[in-house]
């Protein structure tokens, strides 16, 4: 209600002066809220705006108490930048009955801007009220903007801790899920640590986070490897296969949060992200951001692509004991390489000793028969290519078969067709 | 030409099947690429060879059992008893319970191995004690499983990560004069694995040092795209 208490005689030389320094004189129509930083008369809807001018409780528990205006709501709602406190530091609320004046101080002309300096970022204080919190802040200086402008692209960093300065969740930033603009009220991921009264923040944008945003959504496909956000395709039209690539995928929330990793591959059908290298553990289902990114991964693919066909010169061996005739035993056998390689050479031991008490090598009476397959058909038959028949005892006694490139299977066979069963030594080189 | 032990991976590397014979059933001789050349044999009834979509060769080991032996004689450089070493395969189980990977030693006697409950575990051996490391899953996925000891310290790595949740102070394991088992534990019929072991270049492997996180990421980085994980 608006009300003429000033007593003053219009002729007196202070009326002139007191109407130059006060816009408003009232008394509240109804109780503010309980954390002290709205107050309510339901006149004001009557008149223009006064935000952001700045308003002075005369009577009650905050009397003298100046708070500059952010918002003026219907009903005659103003919410102010911080809140009105008593004599013993508290939160107070302002009731109904309560005498005010809306000082002439403060703005300009035109509207005044969304104070108090809505902006990329800005500063709050945890209410002194606030019961300690993970994911829930009332900040009250921040209250009286519309619900949700902040949900999801602003992010709250704890830039000081109040009562345990330094520590958790000092300097940690977590991404702002809702805003309550008639309490100020934030709910953020999970701090580490309780947010708690008196503790300050920053509200940041994510356009000045020093990193840049191109994307955002929730997986719902939990893999350390090929998370997916089966979403992505109805609400992102124009995104197409390998989009992201190069990218970095980020959560923003559960144990991999603030992980980043390179994307190596995007798939449309099913949104999946395909990792350059895997998460730590599982990610949950979770909120992410994709990040814009330099990082020239096609390149390093192709690096990688062309280090990895370059074959390697690779070696194995062993000893093998003869069965006898009719029985080819195999010296070597690749019967479907993974693709392209080259054997080399297969060499085998002729000469006669004792190792372990085995007897290696041919004698006079022994008759080694060796053959050479080729597959060069897939899922065809190994070809014999060569056969070469071995005699008694060999000098010089190391044989060596020579190999062609193969793709779909190669074998190195001997057969004893006559004479003991004995060992032979054998060596196979190849690149694969 | 890029030689297999200047690959700076494959230093110290004891044990290397390549799984690439694709035929062969039991009694049938594997090869070994490490300068070592252990002798290995394939044991078990139902033995089987497949190929994944890439062409990488697997074996697929049954609750048979089906294994890889490799014989005690041809194992002595594999006891590990106060050197470093580390063990890595690509595997999976279709069944729960305790499955073992890679095995020799004997519970509470001597020796080590490797197992899945479906937890990743490894446990080294003394006479009347054991020590335990655990970390990740093992499911019906092939999975890059990795492990590495330094001294007293075991971790665990899935897929080239570190996820050790459950670390013992291991002491150097008691001697063991065992058979080397793949799929199987040290009495041949206990913890049948029955899964598969991939092969090629993504073959199981031994190495007499111990692997650092860097060098287990590499590895699964390399060789990702056979699997196709």
């Amino acid at each position: 209600m608006r009300i003429p208490q000033s007593g003053l005689r219009i002729d007196s030389a202070a009326w002139p002066l007191l109407r130059s320094q006060v816009s408003y004189w009232g008394i509240t129509s109804g109780p503010g809220n309980a954390l002290g930083t709205t107050f309510v008369c339901a006149d004001l809807d009557n008149w223009p705006t006064y935000v952001p001018l700045s308003v002075k409780m005369l009577t009650g528990p905050s009397a003298g108490q100046v708070r500059a205006m952010q918002v003026h709501a219907a009903g005659g709602i103003i919410t102010v930048a911080n809140p009105f406190t008593n004599a013993a530091g508290a939160v107070q609320q302002l009731v109904a009955g309560t005498l005010f004046c809306i000082l002439s101080a403060g703005g300009g002309g035109g509207a005044g801007p969304l104070a108090p300096s809505i902006g990329l970022w800005m500063f709050g204080e945890v209410s002194p009220a606030a019961p300690g919190s993970v994911t829930i802040h009332p900040i009250p200086n921040l209250a009286g903007f519309p619900d949700d402008i902040f949900n999801n692209e602003f992010w709250m960093q704890v830039i000081h801790n109040f009562d345990a300065a330094g520590t958790a969740p000092e300097r940690e930033w977590r991404r702002i899920t809702d805003y309550v603009g008639a309490t100020g009220t934030f709910t953020t991921d999970a701090f580490s640590a309780n947010v708690e009264a008196n503790d300050l923040v920053a509200i940041v944008h994510e356009s000045i986070m020093g990193i840049e945003i191109i994307g955002f959504g929730t997986l719902d496909t939990d893999s350390t490897t090929v998370p997916a956000d089966s979403t992505r395709a109805a609400a992102y039209a124009w995104e197409n296969n390998d989009y992201f690539k190069g990218c970095i995928l980020m959560p923003t929330e559960g144990d991999c949060r603030f992980q980043p990793r390179p994307i190596a591959t995007f798939t449309v059908a099913g949104g999946i992200f395909g990792l350059d290298e895997p998460f730590s553990q599982l990610p949950g289902a979770v909120d992410y951001v994709i990040i814009r990114s330099d990082y020239p991964y096609q390149r390093l693919i192709d690096i990688f692509n062309i280090v990895n066909a370059i074959l390697m010169t690779t070696e194995t061996g062993g000893t093998i004991l003869t069965t006898g005739p009719g029985t080819e035993d195999n010296v070597y056998i690749n019967n479907a390489p993974a693709g392209v390689y080259e054997p080399l050479k297969v060499m085998i031991d002729f000469s006669v000793f004792v190792r372990d008490a085995l007897n290696h090598g041919s004698q006079a009476t022994e008759t080694i028969v060796i053959r050479v397959y080729y597959r060069i058909y897939p899922g065809g038959s190994l070809i014999k290519k060569d056969e070469v028949t071995f005699v008694g005892v060999l000098d010089p006694a190391l044989i060596n078969v020579e190999l062609e490139p193969c793709r779909y299977g190669i074998a190195v066979t001997m057969e004893r067709t006559g004479g003991n069963a004995r060992y032979y030594d054998f060596a196979v080189f190849y690149r694969g | 030409m890029r030689g297999f032990d200047n690959h700076s991976i494959n230093s110290q590397l004891l044990y290397a099947l390549s799984l690439e014979e694709m035929t062969g059933a039991a009694g049938a001789q594997i090869y070994d690429r490490a300068k070592p050349h252990h002798t290995s044999f394939l044991r078990g009834a139902t033995i089987a060879w497949g190929a994944l979509a890439s062409g990488l060769p697997y074996l697929d080991l049954t609750a048979t059992p089906d294994f890889i032996d490799c014989p005690a004689a041809d194992t002595a450089d594999l006891d590990f008893m106060a050197g470093d070493f580390s063990i890595v395969l690509w595997a999976s189980t279709h069944l729960g319970g305790d499955r073992m990977l890679v095995c020799r030693g004997l519970l509470d006697t001597d020796g080590w191995y490797l197992y899945s409950t479906p937890a990743i575990s490894f446990r080294t051996n003394q006479l009347g004690a054991s020590q335990l490391t655990n970390g990740g899953t093992l499911l019906n996925t092939l999975t890059l499983v990795g492990v590495t000891r330094i001294l007293a310290s075991v971790r665990i790595f899935v897929n080239g990560n570190d996820e050790t949740f459950t670390t013992g102070t291991h002491i150097a394991p008691a001697t063991a004069d065992r058979e080397l088992h793949i799929g199987v534990a040290d009495d041949e019929g206990a913890n049948p694995l029955d899964g598969l072991i991939a092969g090629g270049p993504c073959g199981p492997r031994i190495w007499g040092r111990g692997l650092s996180p860097a060098e287990h990421l590499s590895i699964f980085n390399s060789e990702r795209h056979w699997i196709g994980v």
